[in-house]
């Protein structure tokens, strides 16, 4: 995916095209794809295009939905939406989010009705901390019907859903999420990981990774800790790390947190060559997220070979691994008791999650997806 | 904004009497308070506390912290500024909601010698409208101990830190943990976080002595030759160090040079430094090597006091 500079949107167009020429693509059967919202903080939309320009996708970063209507003719273009919540940001009465979402609405009319094949990548059931849950489900609800195709990772994403929104059987297809193998840092060992987050060796170690947010479970799993900690016969060490959420949530933490020495919070943006060591450094890693359909940091647990703890219907998003995954249905009472089975570390689950990441790995999906997308256009 | 009706803004002229020393010289104020501080010179005299009460207030819903800052400097007769530790120099504030508004207490500790004090107060947070409800004299009062429902609710931190300062000198280690509680949730302080650790840590060796003395390890059969313990293997016992990890790393060297040297018994000898009765006692708990504590135990180790020393070295004869 080209990072686009300063320059002109048209003139990154021009480069997508001669890259593409550049590997021997016939631009009739080639494509521009524009991504919007494009994310630089996190990895995803570099991974999943990574195999782009050899499948014949040329993407591109939008910074504004409308940036592809200055696409030159000539190319087939596809409007591929990913976390559609961006465009309420900012706006304060369910007024205006009505009418962002009508205005995002109108405009994917136009792109279709201008050619343009529209895509969406379903990240999550409704955006964490929904601002406007009533229009971003109507969104949501609207777009689905409108679009041609429907990106899903996990499979179950149409029942997950369907409470809130349908999605057509016919649009839908299922790429999953890539592994993280070769994105991270991963030379750390498990000791020396230990030694910088001063935690001992005798530890337990849980991870809760990821910005912090009350959509994620946190102040609940916090507030069993003392389970935690007998199940897991006193050395139990919760290890957080993530960006701080907003400042009421964060109070709750801090108050949950104070007095307890086995608790390490490491707020704040984590760099990438850190994230070995968190994930290194824990026996389980521990995603309870009520309402989850997909996690980066699931994948990126397994990619590092760590057991990892979630909701049943969130570890459906996993497919092709035959254990390591520690799932449980029901209230936070099962996710301490799975917890303390993950981290009991008595099966070694090593080969198993090293056979999924390699099988996963960014660029195979990335042809997956491609592949999949093309039999579809 | 409704909720700081009455707060007016800093004019030209506070500023002005502010560069003098002078700021709410006279009366009671209503003030938002501006990202440039405001500055108060206070004869202090010969009271060792003082303190000024104020409300701080802010447009939003929610309570914030370190809303606004106040950094207090002394000085002498002659005008000539007494450096003192910087955590009594400067303070942080909570500014709450109009309708939760609690009063917080900025305090002034004379260093000795120091005469006058000069207050810099501003608002520490950008672009939200925080505002100052104080009359700006000082009063005087004597130190106070908290109850333990009292360490719960209040967020001054001078009285919180000296509820500390007395669970330490009394080892109260439950009490303590009360006060770190509160301490951390409300300052997120490195320095209280790593003072909780090293409380805790105390806490758990003590409950790994009982451990492994409930498990009776039958005593080593080593010669009849004393080893006399007289000074550290490792390092000293150093209070800023956690005591669990030092203890178990100590009493590991302790045990394998005993072992060397061909030694059956240890001995600590009455002119040792009483800390080394815990690497002594862990080496007796978990190796099993016969031990004579010959120095007595009279101060505490970090967190743990004479008395529970006492008791476990009893339990391990």
């Amino acid at each position: 995916m080209t990072q686009g500079f300063d320059q002109p949107f048209t003139e990154t167009c021009l480069d997508a095209v001669a890259a593409l020429r550049s590997v021997g693509h016939d631009l009739t059967e080639s494509y521009l794809l524009g991504a919007y919202p494009s994310v630089s903080g996190n990895p995803y939309q570099r991974m999943l295009y990574c195999a782009g320009i050899e499948e014949g996708f040329a993407c591109l970063k939008l910074t504004s939905p409308q940036l592809l209507d200055l696409a030159p003719q000539g190319l087939g273009l596809i409007a591929h939406y990913h976390w559609l919540n961006r465009i309420f940001y900012g706006l304060s009465s369910t007024s205006d989010a009505k009418s962002a979402a009508n205005g995002l609405l109108d405009h994917i009319k136009r792109q279709r009705d201008n050619g343009v094949k529209l895509l969406w990548t379903l990240h999550n059931k409704l955006s964490h901390h929904a601002a406007f849950p009533d229009e971003e489900i109507y969104l949501r609800s609207e777009f689905a019907e409108l679009v041609d195709l429907v990106h899903i990772m996990n499979p179950k994403s149409p029942d997950i859903c369907a409470p809130l929104y349908e999605l057509p059987a016919e649009k839908l297809f299922h790429i999953p999420h890539p592994s993280y193998l070769g994105v991270y840092s991963a030379f750390e060992s498990a000791q020396s990981a230990r030694l910088a987050l001063k935690v001992e060796p005798d530890r337990k170690v849980i991870l809760l990774f990821g910005s912090l947010g009350p959509h994620k479970g946190t102040r609940q799993f916090l507030a069993k800790m003392d389970e935690l900690q007998r199940a897991l016969g006193g050395k139990a060490q919760l290890v957080i790390a993530g960006k701080r959420g907003e400042p009421g949530f964060m109070e709750d933490i801090y108050r949950l947190v104070a007095g307890r020495a086995d608790v390490s919070l490491h707020l704040g943006h984590v760099k990438e060559q850190n994230v070995q060591l968190f994930f290194k450094a824990a026996d389980a890693v521990v995603c309870p997220y009520p309402d989850g359909l997909n996690s980066g940091v699931i994948n990126t647990a397994l990619s590092y070979g760590r057991p990892v703890v979630a909701p049943q219907s969130l570890a459906a998003s996993i497919t092709g691994l035959k254990e390591g995954m520690y799932p449980y249905v029901g209230d936070m009472e099962a996710c301490i008791e799975a917890c303390a089975r993950a981290a009991a570390g008595e099966e070694d689950h090593a080969p198993a999650f090293a056979e999924w990441a390699q099988k996963h790995e960014s660029r195979a999906i990335s042809k997956a997806f491609f592949t999949a997308l093309k039999g579809r256009l | 904004m409704s909720s700081l009706t009455g707060y007016r803004t800093l004019q030209k002229r506070d500023f002005q009497a502010s560069d003098l020393g002078a700021f709410g010289l006279f009366g009671h104020h209503k003030v938002m308070l501006a990202r440039k501080p405001v500055k108060r010179l206070f004869y202090i005299g010969f009271a060792r506390q003082k303190f000024i009460d104020l409300q701080i207030v802010t447009a939003a819903n929610k309570a914030e912290r370190a809303a606004v800052t106040a950094l207090v400097r002394y000085f002498d007769i002659f005008g000539r500024e007494i450096e003192v530790d910087g955590r009594v120099q400067y303070q942080e504030f909570f500014a709450d909601p109009a309708d939760k508004v609690e009063t917080q207490r900025l305090w002034i500790e004379r260093p000795k010698g120091a005469v006058f004090a000069l207050l810099r107060m501003q608002r520490a947070v950008k672009k939200r409208r925080i505002g100052l409800d104080a009359r700006l004299v000082l009063q005087k009062r004597e130190p106070r101990s908290l109850s333990d429902g009292e360490v719960l609710a209040t967020r001054d931190r001078k009285e919180l830190e000296d509820a500390l300062a007395a669970a330490r000198y009394t080892q109260d280690r439950a009490i303590a943990q009360l006060v770190f509680k509160r301490l951390i949730f409300l300052w997120q302080d490195p320095a209280h976080i790593q003072d909780h650790f090293l409380m805790m840590e105390a806490s758990e060796l003590v409950l790994e002595f009982h451990q492994l003395l409930g498990k009776k390890v039958p005593f080593f059969e080593g010669e009849d030759k004393e080893y006399q313990y007289d000074q550290a293997l490792s390092l000293p016992y150093l209070p800023e160090v956690s005591v669990r990890k030092w203890c178990r790393y100590e009493a590991q060297l302790l045990a394998d040079t005993v072992k060397q040297q061909g030694a059956g018994k240890i001995v600590v000898p009455a002119e040792a430094p009483e800390t080394l009765l815990l690497p002594a006692l862990y080496a007796r708990a978990e190796r099993g090597i016969s031990l004579e504590a010959q120095r007595k135990i009279d101060n505490p180790i970090g967190w743990i006091s004479a008395r529970e020393i006492r008791r476990l070295l009893a339990a391990a004869k």
